[in-house]
């Protein structure tokens, strides 16, 4: 398998946040969500990814090549959408659509007004005019108009509604029909991750917590509530983001066979709940967990 | 085709596609030979990881199921008629066993059973 | 080079909306010669051709800065430098435009200084020095910590030029020390055709060496 995004042992520094020996990788021809809660450093990884900002230790390649010194090129063959959408308010949708796009060798200049027609934009319409959601789908029929084999997305679905954010969903799901294209997208709404996404990296205050294959988390983590009178230290430190309650205590854990066995040998018949996670669960205890250390 | 997925189900996803998919290969709905849609189509329309998919059917492939050809596709196995006679012939097996565990249950010897077999297959004609 | 054109024409391009600002401006500046009665109306036109040029520069950075426009440029596969050389053609353009434009006019005009080459020429050097002092300020600092500098920058050349037919009209020749009369007068007799090739080189010389540093101050500084 071969990855479109390879990051090893990134470090960044800004006055009060950095990050911290980034490494992970995402596999060509799949969607990667990219999670983790507001701050976390997302944002900042993909500036890195698009040498828009400097770093200073680390190696990034995309498509093998190394993210500063194939700037240009690489992003020739990459449609980003950032947190924000920036135009010129002044002029309208059709002429932004082409005067942004052209700057790509491989613009299609007809599919990209296609690609307005679908998302109901109307090319005359002026960028001020736009409401924020239209925007983010101009944003991305730019990105998508010059057919790019990987399309990176910085939180392009945050502040919009749920029939907007399923269409982008859509279309990024049609996007990887083509086995050559990869999505990286990062969001903090881990319910639309949770759809599509095919691999998944977990990052908190600037490291990366997990990466695996969205189908792994979701099976190998579990959550497990307990009831009070079994609550030993060192029963808790098998959980990972504890929760204590006067009903009862909870936490997640990779490792559930072990944890039960631990459960079963220090408080037999204890009661419990073993379940399901969601990633929205993993965020949360994940942070957790990094607040109380 | 039909596959409906439920988020209500406790079931991963994955097994509730090789299930929905293996029913429809014994009921005969996907005759052999039948091409399934690819992998990534299915991600899409069902709205979910690649992946996923690609596990039900590499499992269904390992179970015999299905057959996939490099760059051609994925088509159910020519011996999916086969599998269905013997599907229902091990699901005959089982509801006999059944029956006459029952029947010992109740004491009835072999004879019994017979008597009772035999009846019941008179209703049901010729 | 397609898309430094391509750019270019974009700073040309946003500016229509704020061609009614233009107009009015006009409007305000041939009312206060008239009625101000600030002497005679020879600076009114340059005056007014290094406004526009003031404007429109401003508009370009403000429009690409306000909104953050550049970050999305920065995701372009887009050198930095692109940016500023087409920064710089489309002043330069402009440059040339308003100059063309005054030279032509003040041609045409019947009164003595404003029909004087040299002093149209003295003029473009002018727009020249301006745009080359602000320009690697605006990409260094970015619009908004910039456009205060370059306020003083602007504010200065508009009362030089002002003053211009004050120091050309004080004075009946060399000999009351009128320094500018005396260039204009040596440069007026002198070959016009070297002076201009002298000009033309010196200005280019003088808005290449301001891009140049433009870019390096560009290229160091963080958009994010």
């Amino acid at each position: 398998m071969s990855m479109v995004i390879s990051i090893n042992g990134l470090c960044k520094k800004y006055e009060k946040f950095s990050l911290k020996d980034v490494s992970f990788q995402a596999p060509k021809g799949y969607i990667m969500g990219f999670i983790g809660r507001n701050g976390a450093g997302k944002s900042t990884v993909i500036k890195c990814l698009m040498d828009m900002i400097p770093f200073e230790s680390g190696k990034i390649e995309l498509f093998g090549l190394d993210s500063r010194s194939f700037a240009n090129e690489n992003k020739k063959r990459i449609g980003y959408v950032g947190e924000d959408q920036y135009f010129y308010e002044s002029m309208t949708a059709g002429w932004s659509l082409e005067f942004f796009g052209r700057f790509f060798s491989d613009w299609d200049n007809d599919y990209g007004y296609s690609l307005l027609k679908r998302f109901d934009i109307d090319p005359s319409k002026k960028v001020s005019e736009l409401s924020k959601g239209m925007k983010v789908k101009l944003a991305l029929a730019i990105a998508l108009g010059h057919r790019p084999e990987l399309l990176i997305l910085d939180e392009p679905t945050s502040g919009l509604d749920p029939v907007i954010r399923n269409e982008i969903l859509e279309l990024l799901a049609e996007t990887v029909q083509d086995e050559n294209c990869s999505v990286f997208f990062s969001s903090h709404i881990t319910t639309d991750i949770e759809k599509i996404a095919d691999y998944v990296t977990v990052i908190d205050d600037g490291r990366i917590i997990l990466s695996d294959e969205k189908d792994s988390i979701i099976s190998k983590w579990k959550m497990f509530k307990v009831e009070n009178s079994c609550r030993g230290e060192e029963l808790l430190g098998r959980l990972i983001g504890v929760k204590k309650g006067e009903f009862g205590f909870s936490g997640i854990t990779d490792k559930p066979d072990s944890f039960i066995k631990e459960l079963n040998r220090r408080c037999p018949g204890a009661r419990y709940k073993m379940e399901n996670i969601t990633l929205d669960d993993l965020l949360v205890r994940i942070a957790k967990e990094s607040d109380t250390i | 085709m039909f596959i409906a997925l439920s988020n209500n189900d406790p079931t991963p996803l994955y097994e509730q596609i090789k299930k929905q998919i293996t029913e429809q290969i014994i009921n005969g709905e996907l005759p052999p030979g039948y091409m399934l849609p690819s992998i990534r189509v299915l991600a899409k329309e069902l709205g979910i990881s690649v992946i996923t998919v690609k596990k039900a059917y590499e499992d269904l492939e390992a179970g015999g199921y299905i057959v996939t050809n490099q760059g051609k596709g994925s088509f159910v196995a020519k011996a999916g008629a086969e599998f269905v006679r013997e599907s229902r012939l091990k699901e005959i097996q089982q509801s006999f066993e059944n029956g006459i565990s029952l029947c010992r249950e109740l004491g009835m010897d072999s004879e019994e059973i017979i008597k009772i077999f035999n009846d019941i297959l008179d209703e049901f004609g010729p | 080079m397609n898309d430094v054109m391509r750019i270019a024409v974009k700073d040309f391009q946003i500016q229509v909306k704020s061609i009614k600002n233009y107009v009015i401006t006009t409007l305000f500046f041939v009312l206060l010669f008239t009625v101000g009665g600030l002497g005679r109306n020879t600076m009114l036109l340059p005056i007014l051709a290094l406004f526009v040029l003031y404007r429109f520069i401003n508009y370009s950075m403000y429009e690409d800065e306000k909104n953050n426009t550049l970050r999305l440029l920065a995701s372009l596969p887009l050198k930095r430098d692109t940016i500023v050389f087409a920064r710089y053609l489309s002043t330069g353009v402009l440059i040339v435009v308003l100059s063309i434009l005054l030279g032509s006019i003040s041609a045409l005009l019947p009164s003595g200084e404003a029909g004087s080459t040299a002093l149209v020429l003295c003029i473009f050097f002018v727009y020249v020095i301006m745009i080359s002092i602000y320009m690697p300020i605006g990409f260094k600092l970015g619009y908004i910590k910039a456009v205060n500098i370059n306020r003083f920058i602007f504010l200065g050349l508009f009362v030089l030029l002002g003053a211009v037919p004050v120091l050309l009209g004080k004075g009946e020749g060399p000999q009351d020390g009128n320094a500018l009369a005396s260039v204009i007068t040596m440069l007026d007799n002198a070959d016009h055709v070297l002076i201009v090739a002298g000009f033309a080189l010196v200005t280019l010389l003088l808005y290449i060496i301001s891009m140049k540093i433009s870019v390096i101050f560009f290229r160091k500084r963080t958009l994010f």
